[in-house]
């Protein structure tokens, strides 16, 4: 198992499983906009979700979808439904009302204020869900090993079985290198646009 | 189905032990977080510089997959309770320090003006006023932190802590699916049920805190 | 232009217009005013049709709204809001070009015409085209509003208490650049508004409601000189014409007199002289009648610690009753050259005064309709 290797899977698999959360989740949260009732169904379940250890969840999932790596990519999309449905969510309800109303006034439809204003308006929100979930993507897609996965959770836990440090940093360094790094460059996208919209405030972190 | 209920009445015991030394491990490692985060948190509500920097760390800290940090923690430290107590005990650090710190600075202005104005000291303030207030957000750090912990300790089993991730282990290796389950779930249960009872805390506190009607 | 045949509104059982019937011609700047929950926010709301009625038509250069497509009905209306609502992920300029672009105009027509509407309000395309709205002052976002309400030409503009969240200075400038830009576009604008002082200014025709109905249509000047019955009366307020002359001295008299009781202590006096800026004060009794005047001189000529109001020789004022015709207590002022009446019912009630300076400047407001001039 080479590097390459287990650097491509481990990437293919949270991307995918992320990419299944943000189709999903996205559409979800706009289904829900405005919705209470429904709402708090929902994400009560999500929540559950959210709760279960990764290690059970990937052991459930497996016993219906087998030792490999879809279990592994399902288990990545359940676990970032939590961040992105809850952030969208809560974007798109901070869109202020004066802008809606200005909007419809104007002639939107109803899909073209959706798409124009309230998304774009939402979007450092969701991104920062994103962010989350990319990087708890990451950590699972590490403990899949366990369950018959590849990727780079296959050469630290190798490292690990055979006290070798070098072959475990192999696999330990890349992973939490793109963590840090996808932490930061979301970061920064976040604050670009956040800073667009808002006047800097004092003591803001 | 009725094949597991089978195995788990045979190998109750066991099961119970594993829950055991997963719910001591996991409770360590939350307490002395607690213990460590907390204070540290109020500390650097006075420092707004350090604690984006120590945040910051520890931020970085937690988006390593556990695995690796208990794998070079067995390495240094030896496998057994301990070792891999000390990593999730870290891992615990961050959300009950970030959440202390912005509970805390979180709280309104208004209200710190007005103790000052009483003639409250800044011990006083923080005891009386600002962790009162802060208190469902540090509840909920603590929560975010135990089902972080009880996640992570099943994975400690592979550094021989210990734990029903011992269960679900061995279970693997032998391809015994009732005893992988007779791990999962009760730890599934475990997580959901920590989690309930930090989030009726968490409400309580807050309920407590509107309890005279919302003058605020 | 625009009308409204037997129109009602209702909200489930809870009817909020009924049968109104409207016109308002081409290039009118109508302003519809009233109280609170009047129904004018709701009336204007059905003319873009944000709202529908229950009962009856509005039409549109004869053409009835509900045949209309709502969506393609306001993009040929312009809108703007007390909130402002520009789009704040957007630049000045996108948000200016967001409904020609919805209309797919051509990127040259779009921004031609954006140069043009910010050289109309004389904003400077080089600072502003390409800032983001959070950036701008409250006057100017609202600036932007109108513009980007005005992009596409629409005959039609409303607005909705566009000022209302500006400070009074803005305010003024805003209602002045209003009525400038609708009499050179030649626009029919539709303007909604509590504040009568707003409508006064800038309205070609003033139509006030109460309770979902239209109590009076007017022009300011017919509204002002003839109020239709005494809830417009009451409604106008302060800026009712007495048939072009003040009749009587409480129409004129200066209410901010400043009144205090005789034991009320010198120094405490003083202060509150200065705080209220009078130069003068009168001096009651415990029933609140009228013992006399004193002004800063007999203050300061007599003034020592420990003494109160009541221990100082006060002037007696003449005193004019509430009812007397403004033009008598005028006489009196310059004939007995008097600085100040004091005004007092039958039982000896100071009511206000009357001063040279409030006098001139009621007549003022009255012959040459002077603003500034108020009482």
């Amino acid at each position: 198992m080479s590097l390459a290797t287990a650097l491509f899977t481990h990437l293919e698999m949270s991307f995918l499983g992320v990419l299944m959360g943000c189709i999903v989740g996205i559409l979800l949260a706009t289904l829900l906009k405005d919705k209470a009732g429904a709402s708090k169904i929902v994400f009560t379940v999500i929540d559950i979700i959210q709760t279960i250890p990764t290690l059970a969840m990937l052991i459930f999932l497996m016993l219906v979808f087998g030792l490999n790596n879809t279990t592994v990519i399902i288990a990545i999309f359940l676990y970032s439904l939590f961040p992105i449905t809850r952030n969208t969510y809560v974007g798109l309800a901070n869109v202020p009302e004066g802008v809606l109303r200005a909007g419809r006034g104007l002639g939107m439809t109803n899909l073209q204020l959706y798409l124009r204003v309230e998304l774009p308006i939402a979007l450092p929100v969701i991104l920062s869900g994103l962010r989350l979930a990319i990087i708890s993507a990451l950590g699972i897609a590490t403990t899949g090993v366990f369950i018959g996965a590849g990727g780079l959770g296959m050469l630290i836990w190798r490292g690990i079985q055979t006290r070798n440090m070098a072959m475990l940093l192999s696999g330990a360094v890349p992973v939490s290198a793109m963590a840090i790094l996808f932490e930061i460059l979301f970061t920064y996208i976040e604050k670009k646009l956040t800073n667009r919209t808002s006047q800097k405030r004092k003591g803001e972190l | 189905m009725s094949d597991l209920i089978a195995y788990y009445t045979a190998h109750s015991d066991m099961v119970f032990t594993a829950i055991q030394e997963h719910i001591l491990i996991s409770l360590t490692a939350v307490c002395f977080g607690f213990l460590v985060a907390s204070p540290a948190g109020i500390a650097l509500t006075k420092h707004p510089r350090t604690a984006a920097i120590v945040l910051g760390f520890f931020s970085a800290v937690n988006t390593i997959p556990s695995i690796v940090l208990l794998g070079v923690a067995m390495m240094i430290l030896g496998i057994g309770f301990w070792p891999s107590t000390a990593v999730l005990f870290l891992y615990s650090l961050l959300p009950i320090m970030r959440n202390t710190y912005t509970g805390i600075t979180g709280v309104d202005e208004k209200y710190i003006k007005a103790a000052r104005g009483m003639g409250m000291s800044r011990v006083q303030i923080l005891t009386k006023v600002q962790i009162p207030l802060a208190l469902p957000v540090i509840i909920a750090g603590i929560r975010l932190s135990a089902i972080y912990i009880i996640s992570w300790a099943t994975l400690s089993a592979f550094i021989g802590a210990g734990g029903l991730g011992d269960l679900i282990w061995m279970g693997l290796q032998s391809y015994n699916f009732n005893l992988v389950l007779c791990g999962a779930i009760p730890a599934t249960l475990l997580a959901l049920a920590a989690s309930g009872l930090l989030t009726f805390a968490e409400n309580m506190a807050s309920r407590t805190l509107h309890r005279g009607g919302d003058a605020a | 232009m625009i009308r409204f045949e037997n129109v009602s509104m209702a909200y489930g059982t809870n009817e909020i217009i009924h049968n109104l019937n409207l016109k308002i011609e081409e290039g009118q700047l109508a302003v519809l005013i009233g109280p609170s929950g009047c129904g004018k926010t709701t009336t204007l709301q059905l003319i873009n049709r944000l709202l529908n009625p229950t009962e009856g038509n509005i039409f549109l250069n004869g053409k009835e709204l509900r045949g209309m497509d709502p969506v393609k009905l306001r993009r040929g209306i312009g809108y703007v809001i007390q909130e402002i609502g520009l789009f704040p992920h957007m630049t000045i300029e996108q948000n200016i070009e967001i409904v020609p672009k919805l209309l797919k105009w051509p990127a040259e027509k779009r921004q031609a015409r954006t140069l043009e509407l910010l050289k109309l309000v004389g904003l400077d395309p080089d600072t502003y085209l390409n800032r983001y709205p959070v950036k701008l002052s409250g006057g100017q976002q609202q600036r932007i509003g109108l513009l980007r309400a005005l992009a596409v030409e629409p005959p039609v503009i409303l607005m909705d208490e566009p000022f209302g969240a500006l400070d009074p200075i803005t305010r003024e400038t805003m209602q002045d650049e209003i009525k400038r830009l609708q009499k050179k576009l030649k626009k029919t604008v539709v303007f909604v508004t509590h504040d009568m002082d707003e409508a006064i200014k800038i309205a070609d025709v003033i139509i006030l409601m109460k309770d979902g109905r239209i109590v009076q249509q007017a022009s300011p000047e017919q509204l002002l000189s003839s109020p239709a019955d005494e809830f417009v009366e009451q409604f106008i307020g302060k800026h009712r014409l007495y048939n072009g002359k003040p009749d009587k001295v409480m129409d004129i008299m200066n209410k901010r007199a400043f009144a205090v009781p005789k034991s009320m202590g010198i120094a405490q006096s003083i202060a509150l002289m200065e705080q209220h800026g009078v130069s003068g004060i009168l001096v009651t009794d415990e029933s609140e009648t009228l013992l006399g005047y004193l002004g800063i001189e007999e203050i300061r000529d007599e003034a020592k610690i420990g003494l109160t109001v009541g221990d100082l020789r006060f002037r007696q004022l003449p005193m004019v009753h509430p009812e007397t015709s403004a033009q008598e207590a005028f006489d009196i002022l310059i004939g007995r050259k008097l600085d100040i009446l004091a005004v007092v019912d039958d039982d000896g009630h100071i009511h206000g005064v009357v001063s040279k300076t409030s006098m001139v400047k009621a007549l003022a407001r009255a012959v040459w309709n002077r603003e500034d001039a108020h009482v």
